[in-house]
């Protein structure tokens, strides 16, 4: 309304004082029945055209005779326009105020607030609001109507709003399955309350609903005391929210309630009430759930922490720690002499060489996955066996897990044992040679014999007239030939003493089985044990250090001679062949007629320290079986079916080379 | 002593060894005969002239030590010079009881070799001239009468004419003419002769004087 004062004032219409304008003075009552007409032209034609509603008057065929100028401001249309033309009446579409308008100016009755539909000029709808008063002549004739017609257009469209609003609102409380109510503040009578609210009542206290029920009436009363204590509550501190279990049917509702206030006075309280059983079952799952979580990760912290082992785990792009143990924590904190902390990368935590080899352990693992590395530690000393593995979830690599285990003890007890493997090794040849050291001094006296009673017989010789020359030169070949053997001798007994590794080489088997039974001749003699050779034809060679090889051969047939010593069966020989078996390996057979081997022990024969003789270390066949692995050949043992036992020991073939070996005969 | 009439065996299993020593001993002027093992040694015949045995002690088959029993228990002596590949103490000394002139490890130089030899051969000499004396002891004593045999051990025995004719119940003119004929068919000197002579009889007549 201002607008349109503020309008025309514009056009310099004086503003009489005094003039009432209020806002509801509009609406209330009929102007023309007041009067107006009757005030002064001026006065009442200046009310007529500042105001947004127009007046009218209509002949009794309702053809317009005069319309007030502001209907253009309303309509579009001039006074001018509308005189003679017909009410808009004609226009409504409602047909029930159309037909309450006809019926009212059929009999002549006034109009009040009819309210109507026109459209603008322009073709836009106008909701109007008219007041009309039938004119009469004095003699009673009727001469048609006056009235007042006012554009509510704004105030319908934001009625018709809140109506839509009101049933949109009223559609969510009625379609919603939350309970939804309202009580007065005072006694906490009913107000308001959805379908949902009506239908669980009903189903739960079997009480159907009214307005202005009180809580006694719809609930047992030690329920109803609740509800009020929950009503007094929201009215002493405001605004509140619970979660309410329902155990008759072991439902959960979440209550808000609510004050709805009036112009600042609290007018109602609300109550919105959803079941959330089963979210909150779900919650109970999750909760669980949660607990489980927790408490296994709780059991994992307390195994990580208990653990010796160092355990940590670094993120995927700078390796920043992302989790840690106390283990890895006292580690680094004794090795680097840094306590670390979550997201301390390698190279905070250690020397930029080292952190560049941890770095680059970490990129192995992220690139080619989980791998395993044996890391001896400068600084403390220590072995650690260490295995990275990537965290991965769902695809996602996150970071790297690094298990470290301290073998530092488990590494020195090995390297302890292989070095007393190794000095037994070295012992068992001593030993070995010990044993052969008569046979040994036995060979290399005999040329030397030779050579001196040689040489001295070729001085008689030479001195004789005339000299035996044709004798001389038999004894230099003798000597020369006698040297060589030396030498030979010289030789193996400088391969068994030696304890280095020679490299593998494709040798025949044979020769070595004829080098060892050379070795032992003596020995086998001292014993009384007829050795017997059958050495294989055209065999393919082997590949080995030909020492280590010999020396398995030796201890052997070693044991073999010994078991024989003390057997009765001394007419029988040490049998020793060479084949080619079967699976293409080559193999040495040795077997004695000795008293056998014990049944119940024979897995054990090549452990250390297993020994049946009375002064053996028992470690002959460990080192044996070690040597023939580290040549990928085997060893194993059976007992005879006549008695005795035998000794197979295989090695690979080489396959490229067949070289012949001719088959050498024993002396 | 003519070495050309001494033999000399050699057993030992290593041709080479064996050739050598051979040849030592040829140059030095002795016939040898060698042999590669104690088997084949018993397979010769016994040599009628002097000589001695080089044997070694380890060889396959008879060893050096089984050989000296064999030919000890056989009675047939012949001095023997061990030759051994390395000094084995409890096989020397069981050589040595067993007879053995000398025990050299090899490998020795001819010196001690021919020294043992030479020692060998001494022996082996003293050996047959003492078997020499006794056969012939032996032979005279088979000429005495029994009563001129009792009358010798009684002699030997220090014993005074008186008492051998007590002894024997004859008469002591009796004993003198016994004893004449004893000292005469042993041609022995004096009653010292006749004791020394019968000393290598092992008394086969002792049980005669009890």
């Amino acid at each position: 309304m201002g607008k349109t004062l503020r309008q025309n004032s514009k056009k310099a219409i004086p503003i009489v004082p005094g003039m009432p304008m209020e806002p509801g003075q509009r609406h209330s009552g009929y102007p023309f029945q007041t009067g107006i007409i009757g005030a002064r032209k001026d006065e009442s034609q200046f009310f007529i055209e500042i105001t947004r509603r127009w007046v009218w008057s209509a002949d009794a065929k309702g053809l317009f005779t005069y319309v007030s100028p502001s209907v253009s401001d309303t309509l579009g249309y001039s006074p001018r326009d509308l005189v003679g033309r017909k009410h808009f009446f004609d226009q409504c579409r409602s047909s029930k105020a159309k037909r309450e308008m006809l019926t009212c100016i059929k009999n002549r009755r006034p109009i009040c607030h009819m309210l109507h539909d026109v459209r603008h000029k322009d073709g836009r709808v106008r909701w109007l609001s008219t007041n009309a008063t039938p004119k009469l002549a004095k003699d009673g004739r009727f001469l048609g109507y006056v009235g007042l017609d006012e554009d509510i257009t704004e105030s319908v469209a934001g009625q018709l709003k809140l109506a839509e609003s009101e049933a949109r609102l009223s559609a969510i409380l009625e379609n919603t399955t939350d309970l939804i109510w309202s009580v007065e503040p005072k006694k906490y009578r009913l107000l308001f309350w959805n379908s949902a609210f009506t239908e669980f009542v009903k189903d739960e206290y079997g009480v159907p609903l009214r307005e202005g029920m009180l809580c006694d009436e719809v609930l047992p009363l030690k329920v109803a005391e609740r509800w009020k204590l929950f009503f007094a509550q929201v009215l002493r501190d405001g605004p509140f929210e619970l979660k309410y279990v329902l155990h008759s049917k072991k439902r959960t509702f979440h209550l808000a309630f609510n004050l709805v206030r009036n112009q600042g006075v609290v007018s109602s309280i609300s109550v919105f009430a959803r079941d959330i059983t089963e979210s909150s079952k779900a919650e109970e799952v999750l909760l669980k759930a949660h607990q489980k979580l927790a408490e296994s990760q709780a059991r994992l912290s307390a195994v990580v922490e208990s653990t010796s082992d160092l355990i940590w785990a670094v993120d995927a792009k700078e390796f920043g720690l992302l989790t840690y143990n106390t283990p890895f924590a006292d580690y680094c904190e004794q090795g680097l002499g840094i306590r670390p902390a979550l997201g301390f990368t390698p190279k905070q935590l250690t020397s930029t060489a080292r952190a560049g080899e941890w770095e680059s352990f970490y990129r192995r693992a992220l690139e080619k996955g989980p791998f395993r590395r044996e890391l001896a530690t400068i600084s403390l000393d220590r072995i650690l066996d260490i295995y990275f593995t990537i965290i991965k979830h769902e695809g996602v690599i996150f970071g790297i897990a690094v298990f470290g285990r301290d073998v530092t003890v488990e590494r020195r007890a090995q390297r302890e044992l292989e070095q007393q493997r190794l000095e037994m090794t070295r012992f068992q040849r001593v030993s070995t040679i010990g044993q052969l050291a008569a046979s040994l001094a036995h060979q290399l006296s005999q040329p030397l014999t030779a050579i001196l009673a040689n040489a001295r017989a070729a001085t008689r010789f030479i001195s004789a007239s005339p000299p035996r020359l044709l004798e001389i030169q038999d004894i230099l070949e003798d000597i020369i030939r006698d040297d060589r053997r030396a030498a030979e001798v010289i030789g193996q007994l400088g391969t068994l003493l030696n304890p280095k590794r020679s490299p593998f080489v494709s040798l025949p088997l044979n020769n070595l089985v004829m080098q060892a039974d050379e070795l032992l001749r003596s020995d086998a003699a001292n014993r009384q044990v007829i050795v017997e050779m059958h050495l294989g034809t055209a065999l393919p060679n082997v590949s080995g250090d030909p020492v280590q090889l010999t020396q398995v051969i030796l201890n052997v047939m070693l044991n073999g001679l010994e078991a024989m010593e003390n057997s009765s069966a001394k007419e029988k020989p040490l049998l020793v062949r060479t084949f080619l078996a079967a699976d293409g390996s080559v193999q040495v057979c040795i077997s004695d007629n000795g008293p056998g081997l014990p049944p119940d022990r024979l897995n054990q024969l090549f452990e250390p320290f297993y020994t049946t003789k009375k002064q053996g270390l028992g470690m002959g066949l460990s080192v044996s079986k070690a040597i023939l692995e580290r040549h990928e050949g085997r060893i194993s043992a059976e007992n005879n079916l006549e008695g005795g036992a035998t000794f197979i020991i295989s090695l690979p073939a080489v396959v490229s080379s067949h070289s012949l070996v001719k088959q050498t005969q024993p002396r | 002593m003519n070495s050309s009439d001494i033999k000399i065996f050699i057993v030992d299993d290593d041709p080479s060894v064996r050739r050598s020593m051979a040849r030592l001993l040829n140059a030095t002027g002795y016939h040898v005969e060698t042999l590669s093992s104690a088997e084949d040694y018993l397979q010769t015949k016994r040599s009628r002239g002097p000589g001695c045995l080089v044997l070694d002690l380890q060889m396959q088959g008879l060893n050096g030590l089984e050989l000296q029993k064999t030919l000890t228990e056989a009675g047939r002596e012949i001095p023997i010079v061990f030759v051994s590949g390395h000094a084995h103490v409890p096989e020397s000394v069981q050589a040595m009881k067993g007879g053995a002139v000398d025990f050299l490890t090899k490998p020795f130089d001819q010196k001690a070799f021919l020294a043992a030899i030479d020692r060998a051969i001494a022996k082996d000499h003293v050996t047959r001239k003492a078997q020499t004396d006794q056969r012939s002891v032996d032979s005279r004593l088979a000429l005495l009468t029994p009563r001129e045999d009792e009358v010798l051990w009684q002699v030997v025995k220090g014993r005074l004419n008186k008492q051998i004719a007590f002894k024997l119940e004859i008469s002591e003119k009796t004993v003198k003419v016994h004893r004449a004929r004893v000292m005469e068919k042993m041609r022995a000197g004096s009653v010292a002769d006749l004791v020394r002579l019968t000393e290598k009889t092992n008394g086969k007549n002792s049980s005669s004087e009890q």
